[in-house]
């Protein structure tokens, strides 16, 4: 089962921001990942991913690095920088709150809601 | 590049940058970034196929808007692009035009006339520079920009880059010099005693605004055009540089296992 499209697109810098936190990375390194990690329940189309780059690192969120890869290819690596880990920490948590905000609305019984 | 993309995937991504509004740089590095994407999905699945790629990436009209949209916050982040330069100084002039022409700096005077009859002589000495710089930037942009140029590796051809970068520098520097005599020409500091005079202090105060904002636009055009390809050639040596020092040290290391 895939997450709909419209509820991901408010995560989506979220994931790919925790991703970057672990290590740097390129662009179909990360969208592998956001697959892999989340058991293929995630799935950023690749189309949406650059976009979605380009914007964390006009905020300052991301930096990117032309770097060598081992096999020769030249890749384009994403970095996170400092205001990245902040905005993550702060996303984080509310991501947190709102979890648990939403656990506590589905799981409460129809009666307690009359109640 | 190590893989060959199909024709329909080229075709896609030379639509995406089609469509993409933003300056030559960053459709370079946008296209760049997306062949080396494709590379990656070929080099990595067993044999991908290109239509499902294609419908995978989404429509390349809006693509491009949305890559356009975060490049812009990009270039907004460190300078106007030049085609806002360009947007400028047209604003500027009509304001300009708008301001002296439509007579509300001296309305009793028919400014029109002495516009024809004191400024017309001098414009045709000395203020012609400002159309020239023009002119001469908008060509050298149009040779700048050229794929073929951007494209080539070889370095007869960085050395024409180069060139043409002096000559915008150039360019630019004449039509500040230009700025200046005409502000030495009006200069509103200059005490003034006949009506003929004042006027030109009227004037001054004008060709002073025009002055301060024109410098504005060629530092900026000078910033545009000199510094950020300067910094992004010095920062392209020091990626390569370390990637050589780092390709060193790995050789020193297989070796000293042997």
């Amino acid at each position: 089962m895939k997450i709909e499209r419209q509820l991901l697109k408010g995560t989506a810098p979220i994931a790919v921001l925790s991703l970057l936190a672990e290590r740097p990375m390129y662009g179909y390194e990360i969208s592998k990942e956001l697959i892999q990690r989340s058991k293929e329940l995630l799935s950023l189309g690749h189309g949406s991913l650059y976009p979605l780059l380009y914007n964390l690192e006009a905020k300052g969120h991301v930096q990117a690095k032309e770097e060598c890869a081992e096999n020769g290819r030249p890749r384009r690596y994403y970095h996170i920088t400092q205001s990245g880990t902040k905005h993550l920490t702060q996303q984080r948590q509310h991501w947190e709150q709102l979890q648990q905000g939403m656990h506590n609305l589905l799981q409460s019984s129809p009666q307690e809601l009359h109640s | 590049m190590n893989t060959q993309l199909p024709c329909e995937i080229t075709t896609y991504i030379d639509t995406i940058i089609h469509h993409a509004r933003c300056n030559q740089d960053d459709k370079n590095a946008i296209r760049q970034e997306l062949t080396q994407h494709f590379e990656e999905i070929y080099a990595n699945v067993t044999a991908p196929n290109a239509q499902e790629l294609i419908q995978e990436f989404g429509n390349p009209k809006d693509l491009a808007k949305l890559m356009t949209r975060g490049k812009c916050r990009v270039q907004n982040n460190t300078a106007l692009n030049t085609s806002g330069l360009y947007g400028l100084s047209i604003f500027l002039f009509l304001l300009f035009c708008a301001i002296v022409l439509g007579g509300r700096i001296l309305p009793f005077i028919n400014l029109p006339g002495l516009v024809l009859s004191i400024a017309l002589p001098v414009c045709l000495g000395v203020s012609s520079y400002g159309p020239t710089c023009f002119k001469t930037l908008w060509k050298l942009r149009l040779i700048f920009y050229t794929p073929a140029i951007h494209e080539t590796q070889n370095s007869d051809i960085k050395i024409l880059k180069g060139l043409i970068q002096l000559s915008y520098a150039s360019a630019a520097m004449s039509a500040l010099v230009g700025s200046i005599h005409l502000l030495y020409q009006y200069n509103p500091l200059h005490v003034s005693q006949s009506l003929d005079e004042m006027i030109l202090n009227h004037y001054g105060i004008v060709f002073l605004v025009q002055f301060i904002l024109l410098s504005l636009l060629y530092a900026l055009i000078l910033a545009e055009v000199i510094l950020r390809p300067a910094i992004k050639r010095i920062q392209f040596h020091l990626n390569k540089t370390n990637k050589e020092t780092s390709i060193h040290t790995d050789r020193i290391a297989s070796l000293s296992k042997i």
